[in-house]
This record gives C-alpha cells, structure tokens and sequence, in this order.
C-alpha cells in the first residue's frame, strides 16, 4: 500500500530525527508506531502525508513514486488526523468543516455534501451538521476531524495520538470506530504511546529509537519480552502484566484474560 | 472545601431591567385608563412590578431597585395627599417581594394552580398600601378609626382586586417571556454540593468524564475566580485557614500553583532558566535568592543541567516538568495539575508521577491532579475524587473511590484494568 524506503530528515542539520528508516503499511491492517516522546513518530507521518519532505528517501503508494507530490494530491489517497483536532478545525459549521475536502477535490458542493454527510453518519456526528465545531466537545472533534478526512474517501487513515485529552468512555468510542473503519478496509497508521491500545488493536507495530526502527512485528513479540520493551522506552500493556500476575499465558487484551480465566474457573469447578 | 457550586451564567444581565421597564410603563398606562370607583382603583404599578419580581426573580438589592423607580413613577402620578410616601412604601413592597419570589416561598398549588401570583400580589400590594397609609395617617395625624374603618378596608379591596389582576396575568405573560428560558425557575448548576476536606500534604486524584467539572474545580482552588460562572456565594473554600474565595489573588498566589493541562501555553520565555527566575522576579525575591532557588529546583526535576536549553528543544515530559519546577521554585502549599502525563510517553508519564511523589515528601506539598487514567497515579494517590453529573459522587481512598466507581458504575471506564479484574474476581469468589 504504502512503502517508505530510506527516509532520512532532521529540523537542523546537526541532528537527524529520522535516519534511513523504511517500512510498509499493508492493506488492510493497523500499524502502530510507538516510541518515546522526541523519537520522530510524528515527523514519519508528516512525512508519508507529504506535509514535510524528505531530505532522502522514497515514498510510494502502489508502487508508485510519489515523493515529489504535494500533501493536497496525496489527500485523495490518505486522511490525516492532527493529534489536536483545534488545529485542523476551521469552518462554521460541522457539515462545512467535512464538505471542504471533497471540495478541493474537484467535486461539486451537492456531491460533497453528500459525501460529507455521508461521513458524519460513520462517525456519529450527523446530527451535529448544521452546528458549529466550535460547541463540540473534544472526542466529537476528533470525530469530526476523522469524519473530514474520510469524506475525501481515502483509503489511508493516519491518526496522530488520536486519543490524547480524551476522556475514558470517548476513548471507547473513538477505537471503537477505528475499528470499524479497518474491518470496512482501511488501513491505518496510528500513532500512540498508550500500550493498551497497542495491544488491543494494533496488527503490527513499529518502535522507534533514536531515529531508528528498534522494533518490527507483531505486538505479542515485542511484549513477551519485558526487558527489551522497558528498553525501548515503553511498558507492557495492563492486560500483559496482569495475565503474567494471575499465571496465565500471555494476554494482550482484558477481553482475553477473561475468557482464560473463566476457563479456569470452569475447570476448577 | 465546603459546598462548591458553580452556575453558568445565562448572558441575562439586563434582562430584569428590560422587563421591569416594559411592565411599569404598562402600569402606569393601565393605572391612568383603569376606571376609578368611589375614589378606590386598581394599582396597577404594583400588579405589574411584582408579575416583572415573579417573571425575572432578581436579588433583594435589585428587587430594592424596582421600588425606588416605581415609588418616583407613583409620587409623580399620585393624586394623593402626601405622594412622597411612595417612596417609602413602594421600595418597601419591592424589597419585600422579590426576597419571598427568590425563596419562592409562595409557590402553594392547589388543584394543581399556582397561587404564587395572586398571594404574592395580595402581599406585595398589602405590604405597600398598608404602610402608604400608615405613614400618611401618622404624618396627617388622622383619626385612627379613619385608620382602621376607612383606609385599611381600601388597601385590602385593593389588594385582593390586584391579586385577582395578577394572577389571570402571570401565567400569560410567563409564557411570552419566560418560553426561552424554562429553566429560569430552577436555577441550574454546572456543579454542586462539592464538600471534601483534602488533608495538608496529602496526594489526591480528581477524575470524572469530560465536562464533569475537574478543571473547574482545580482552577478554583488555585483561586482563578472564573468570569463565566456566576454567583458563588454560598460556596467556601478554606485552604490552610485562608478562604480562598474572599481572598485577593496576591495572598492566593503564595498558596497554590497550578499546571495547566496545556502546560506548553503557560511557559512564556525563551530558556529553561529564564522560565524559573520570571517567576520568582514577578513573586520579588533577591537575586541570590533566585539563584539559589532556580539550582534547587532543576535538581530537583531532573532537568539540571538544562539552564540554557532553549526550550523549544524539549520534550513534553521535560516541558511538563519545567512547569512543575517554576511552580516549586514559589514554595507553594498546594500544587494543582491538569492531567499532567496527557501527551506523554509512558516513561514521562511514571518520571512525572515520581517526581510528584518525592515534592510531596520532602516539602510536604499537598498534590492534587486531574487524571482520566487512574494507571500512572495509583501507586502515589492516596485519595480521590469522583465527579459525576456536577456533583462529587465519592470522596475517600483510592480503593474505597475505586470499588464505588465499579459497583456503581460511575465512570467505571477509567478503573484500571488490574483493579478491575480484582474487582471482579472478589466478585466471584
């Protein structure tokens, strides 16, 4: 789907962010890309939309050299999703905000608006159409900045820490959506540094370091092995520790440790 | 902590004052059209300034307000022997009303009526006509059987005529004017009845879903008085014998600092030090004073060393944590933080944690954070707060808060999940 080869870019030229890094986002998963703060996470994504360009390296979309074009041309492929929905949110109304993509793409205002509303249903928000971003509440314009980027019909979602300054249940309803999203054939790029939801949702991961890839592979690899994760700056996931504390195999989601533990209690009944 | 409430205000302020204005103008017209019997006629001023009471519900200064300008409109329309009276009577009455409408002492039904208009007339028109009358026999020095067989009688028929005038009035006129705002009659409040005591040097956690009011409550307690609530004069709020809520900013700076969620925004000079000694210059201290200061509380954080960084060149943890070390550097009692570990890395987030933990021994620092995940504060808060709904649905110790969250599933989201699978299996077993 997505191939970067070779990526190298630094703010200055003493130090480099990210150094010849390459990785693939396949179709159809979840890959997470997790690492310290300062590690670059932000920088690859900036740079796979094309809102920063490299100073080396390749990025392509199918096969297909894309390096040199602009972020508005590759909107059409990929929606990106700010880690703080205010600084992408700009029109008067809800229904505005998520028409004002197709409409850069050439689509007319009664096409787009039936693309954006189509894309306020998917995320909840419909009802919210005609009022003003401004009255949302943080996890609905989250939602709302996810619904703008999917009114363009991307097939690439990247999220930027898309759960920060939420609260616990609009958390729920934001993965919950993400989900979704990925079973109906997104692929996703997510950005994060909570664990839980590494683990959770997450089809692969990446671990960066210092500029570097550290990690590459599946979630339960990386944390069946506590050193190597604390190592890299992360922690294991709650559902891991606390399966390791109840002597059960490895967990990577509470769902899984309650099903362990009913089989238990069932056999010991 | 005692009783913390906040209402958000309406945008109403002039409000009352249109109304009452519109009501005594259609008074005074009234008054002059109403037909005149044997010398006995409706008062309408007084009808119309208790439905305009009753309609908007203004405090007793305001109430005060509405008499002195209906007792000039009736001293300069009265026919009566003495009119400057109604100076006296009319506040009097106003005064009167609008303290038993903001009680809504009056609010009987029967037969599921409302008899608040026609008792609050009656009483308002009383209280005014009684004492216009009082005060001109004692200033006429009239007879008192003129008193009692020929004046008082009047003020009771007219009384009861503007009781029956004000309750065919009410319920209209709170139709058209009170439509848009229902809940005018219940005042409605963003939180309430927040009573907590947070022992000095102790670690507690505020969480509750967005919306719920944890910054509201954190600001208030650092002493930011917010423009966009209204009255909070029921409330007290008493930290280290100080009440924070009758206190000037200069003395409350000394006692709480605070740490905004979007610490980045309260950061404002160009390097690490810097930061640290803009605060101490503005708070007045020698420089010596700062130096010693500024060394003591890099060490402190972790970020010594750092003096001349710039710091745009930081990380979010150390960002955080620079704004933790200005706040330390003021020797506050209280430090207050907004979800502190928000957008940081799972390392930064426990540094933090730490961090707090070892100011709270060694200064003795009472702690109190904002959190939605309760992972990272665990092991350090001692106790805890949960709101919900405006109100503070638990206060207590980290598991007493915990196990009440889950067996009343109140934001039972944010439990985390090793607490919960315990939970759980206590269930079980």
């Amino acid at each position: 789907m997505i191939e970067i080869r070779d990526m190298t870019y630094g703010y200055n030229e003493e130090k480099k962010v990210i150094q010849n890094v390459s990785f693939s986002l396949r179709n159809g998963e979840i890959l997470a890309i997790a690492g310290r703060n300062g590690t670059g996470k932000t920088t690859i994504t900036r740079l796979v939309m094309g809102l920063l360009k490299p100073e080396q390296g390749t990025v392509f979309f199918d096969g297909r050299d894309v390096t040199q074009s602009p972020a508005a041309e590759r909107s059409a492929v990929i929606g990106y999703v700010f880690q703080n929905p205010d600084s992408q949110i700009f029109a008067n109304t809800v229904l505005e905000e998520a028409m004002y993509s197709p409409l850069q793409h050439g689509y007319s205002g009664k096409q787009a608006e039936e693309k954006a509303r189509k894309a306020l249903r998917e995320v909840a928000l419909l009802e919210f159409a005609e009022r003003s971003p401004q009255l949302l509440s943080r996890g609905q314009k989250q939602r709302l900045a996810i619904a703008s980027a999917l009114a363009a019909e991307p097939e690439v979602l990247i999220l930027d820490e898309p759960t920060s300054g939420q609260d616990c249940r609009e958390r729920v309803q934001l993965l919950r959506l993400m989900r979704k999203l990925n079973e109906e054939g997104m692929s996703i790029l997510l950005v994060t540094h909570d664990m839980d939801i590494l683990a959770e949702h997450a089809t692969r991961m990446l671990v960066l370091e210092q500029g570097h890839i550290g990690f590459e592979g599946k979630p339960a690899e990386l944390f069946s092995d506590k050193e190597k994760t604390e190592a890299l700056g992360l922690e294991l996931p709650e559902a891991v520790r606390v399966s390791a504390e109840l002597g059960l195999p490895i967990c990577l989601t509470p769902a899984e440790i309650y099903a362990k533990l009913v089989r238990r209690t069932g056999t010991h009944a | 902590m005692q009783n913390i409430r906040f209402q958000e205000k309406k945008g109403e302020d002039l409000r009352w004052i249109t109304i009452t204005i519109l009501f005594l103008a259609i008074g005074v017209i009234l008054r002059m059209v109403s037909p005149n019997i044997g010398g006995i006629s409706l008062n309408w001023n007084i009808v119309m300034y208790t439905l305009a009471i009753m309609l908007c519900r203004p405090s007793a200064k305001q109430g005060f307000g509405i008499g002195i300008v209906s007792g000039l409109v009736a001293t300069m329309s009265s026919k009566a022997a003495i009119p400057y009276v109604n100076l006296v009577s009319d506040p009097l009455a106003a005064l009167l009303c609008a303290m038993l409408a903001g009680r809504y002492v009056c609010r009987i039904r029967l037969f599921r009526i409302n008899l608040e208009p026609v008792l609050l007339v009656f009483v308002t028109t009383f209280i005014s006509g009684g004492s216009f009358v009082l005060l001109t026999k004692i200033i006429l020095s009239l007879p008192m059987n003129v008193f009692l067989f020929a004046m008082l009688p009047v003020v009771l028929l007219v009384a009861c005529l503007g009781a029956v005038a004000g309750q065919l009035l009410y319920h209209p006129a709170d139709r058209i004017f009170n439509a848009t705002a229902s809940n005018q009659n219940q005042k409605k409040f963003s939180m309430k009845n927040v009573n907590a005591v947070i022992p000095k040097g102790s670690f507690t956690v505020v969480t509750g879903a967005n919306g719920e009011g944890k910054t509201s409550l954190l600001l208030t307690i650092a002493g930011a008085r917010m423009d966009y609530f209204e009255d909070m004069k029921d409330s007290r709020l008493v930290v280290n014998g100080i009440d924070i809520l009758e206190s000037s900013r200069e003395i409350l700076k000394s006692k709480a600092g605070m740490v905004m969620a979007d610490y980045e925004g309260q950061l404002v000079t160009e390097n690490v030090g810097d930061e640290i000694d803009f605060s101490l210059e503005n708070a007045g201290y020698t420089v010596e004073k700062i130096q010693k200061r500024r060394q003591e509380v890099l060490e402190m954080t972790g970020l010594a060393g750092f003096g001349n960084r710039k710091i745009v060149s930081l990380s979010g943890g150390q960002k955080q944590r620079l704004a933790i070390a200005v706040m330390l550097a003021l020797h506050t009692d209280i430090l207050l933080l907004d979800e502190p570990v928000a957008a940081i890395d799972p390392e930064g987030a426990r540094e933090i944690y730490t961090l707090l933990e070892d100011i709270r021994e060694k200064y003795g620092t009472t702690i109190i954070t904002a959190e939605h995940d309760l992972k990272y504060v665990l092991p350090y808060a001692t106790q805890m707060l949960v709101l919900e709904d405006g109100g503070l649905k638990i206060a207590g110790t980290m598991q007493e808060g915990m196990e009440y969250m889950y067996e009343h599933d109140i934001y039972a989201e944010a439990i985390p999940l090793q607490t919960k699978i315990y939970l759980e299996l206590g269930e079980l077993s």
